[in-house]
C-alpha cells in the first residue's frame, strides 16, 4: 500500500518528477481526452510493470533495456488496438499520443527503477500508483483547460462510457483561445505545479533536506 | 551470453504471440467501427441516415436529392487523411474526416462535429476555395482539407441511378 501512496504523492510522475510532460501538455485539452490517455497509460504501466517484475530474475543484464522496450511496445500496441475496438471516436482524437506512450520516460523509468528489482505485487501497486498520479495530473490540467478554453466540463464522455451524454456541462459560451493552444498548456501546467508545490511545501522541504544530506 | 540472447528471443516470441492474439480479436470490431463512423459522418453531412447498404461506385455515391458523396484521401501532416465530402450543383455541402493521423489537440478541428472553420467551406464552389486562412498551427492539415474539398468538387458521380 505504501508503494501505491508513494507513487501517487511523493513520486507523482508529473508533479514531482516532471516526467511524461509531452502527453500531459498535448492531450490535456479536455477532460475526456485526458481520461483516455490516462487509461491507456495506466494499462501499459500495469502490464509492463507486472510482466517485467515476473521475469526480472531471467532478464540478462546486457539486454535489459531492449527487453523492457519490447514489453512496453507490445502493451502499447495492444492499447492502440483495444482503443480502436472499443472507443473509436476518442481514438481518432488522441491516436498519436497513445502510440507514443512507448517512448514515455515515465513508464521505462518505473520499469527500470522499480519493477526490475521488486516482486510482482509491489510492482503492480507501484504501477497503479504511478498511473493514478499521472491521471490526477492529466485530469487537473484537462479540466482547467477545458473550462478556460471551451467553457465546458466533461464534454464528450459518452465516447468513453456510452449513455453518459448528460455528464457534460456548459459553464459559459465564451472560450479563451490561449488555453486550448500549447502555450496555454504550459501556463496552466506551470500554475498547477506551483500550486501543488505551495500546498505540499513541507514535503518539498523534506526532499531538499534529504538531497542536502545525501550530497 | 547465449542464454541471454535466447531469453530475449523467447520474450520477443511471447510479445509477438500477445500481439497476434489482440490483433485477431479486435480486427473485426475495428473494421465495423470504421464503417460505422464513416456512415455517421455521412448522416451528419446529408442530414439523414442513408439507405443501407452503401452504394459506392468508384468512391462516389449519388443520392436522390442530387447530392454526390465523394470519398477521397490525401497526405496530411502526420499521414493520410481520409475524408468524405458532399457536393450538390457544383457547391460543397460539407466535408467530414473519417480517418487521420494529425496531431491531437492542434488538429482537433478536423473531427469536431461542428467547427466554424469547416463550416466556412460550406456552399463554396471549386473556384471559391481560394484565399482561405489556415487554422493556426495546422497549416498543412488545413491546406489538405481544402485540396480534398476541391478534389471532391471535381469528381462527378459515376453511377447514373441514385439511392436515397
Amino acid at each position: 500500500m505504501s508503494d501505491f501512496g508513494n507513487a501517487v504523492l511523493a513520486r507523482n510522475p508529473a508533479w514531482s518528477q516532471l516526467l511524461g510532460l509531452c502527453p500531459l501538455l498535448a492531450v490535456s485539452t479536455s477532460v475526456v481526452n485526458a481520461l483516455a490517455l490516462s487509461l491507456a497509460s495506466g494499462f501499459v504501466l500495469l502490464g509492463a510493470n507486472g510482466c517485467i517484475a515476473a521475469i526480472r530474475h531471467w532478464v540478462p543484464q546486457f539486454a535489459r533495456l531492449p527487453c523492457f522496450v519490447l514489453v512496453i511496445a507490445t502493451f502499447t500496441t495492444c492499447a492502440v488496438l483495444l482503443m480502436q475496438a472499443f472507443s473509436f471516436e476518442l481514438y481518432l482524437r488522441v491516436a498519436l499520443f497513445v502510440q507514443i506512450i512507448v517512448t514515455n520516460c515515465m513508464i521505462l523509468g518505473r520499469v527500470e527503477a522499480f519493477a526490475s528489482q521488486h516482486g510482482v505485487l509491489r510492482a503492480l501497486a507501484d504501477a497503479a500508483g504511478t498511473a493514478t498520479g499521472f491521471a490526477l495530473a492529466l485530469l487537473a490540467v484537462g479540466a482547467v483547460r477545458e473550462l478556460l478554453g471551451h467553457g465546458t466540463l466533461m464534454m464528450g464522455m459518452e465516447m468513453l462510457f456510452p449513455g453518459t451524454e448528460d455528464w457534460g456541462m456548459t459553464v459559459s459560451d465564451a472560450g479563451m483561445l490561449l488555453a486550448t493552444l500549447p502555450p496555454g498548456a504550459f501556463i496552466v501546467a506551470g500554475l498547477l505545479l506551483g500550486l501543488g508545490n505551495a500546498c505540499f511545501r513541507a514535503g518539498g522541504s523534506r526532499l531538499e533536506k534529504q538531497r542536502a544530506s545525501e550530497s | 551470453m547465449l542464454k541471454g540472447i535466447s531469453f530475449l528471443a523467447l520474450i520477443a516470441c511471447a510479445c509477438a504471440g500477445l500481439l497476434v492474439a489482440t490483433e485477431r480479436s479486435t480486427t473485426e470490431r475495428i473494421l465495423l467501427n470504421k464503417q460505422h463512423y464513416e456512415l455517421k459522418q455521412i448522416s451528419d453531412l446529408i442530414g439523414h441516415v442513408p439507405a443501407a447498404p452503401p452504394q459506392w461506385h468508384d468512391d462516389t455515391w449519388l443520392l436522390c436529392d442530387g447530392t454526390t458523396l465523394v470519398r477521397a484521401q490525401r497526405q496530411g501532416y502526420g499521414g493520410i487523411i481520409h475524408a468524405v465530402a458532399a457536393h450538390r450543383q457544383h457547391r460543397l455541402v460539407g466535408i467530414r474526416v473519417s480517418g487521420h493521423q494529425e496531431t491531437p489537440g492542434i488538429a482537433d478541428f478536423v473531427v469536431l462535429p461542428e467547427h466554424p472553420w469547416r463550416a466556412g467551406l460550406r456552399g463554396r464552389s471549386a473556384n471559391e476555395l481560394t484565399g482561405i486562412d489556415a487554422v493556426s498551427g495546422a497549416t498543412i492539415t488545413s491546406r489538405a482539407l481544402i485540396a480534398l474539398a476541391k478534389e471532391a468538387l471535381g469528381t462527378p458521380a459515376v453511377a447514373k441511378a441514385c439511392s436515397s
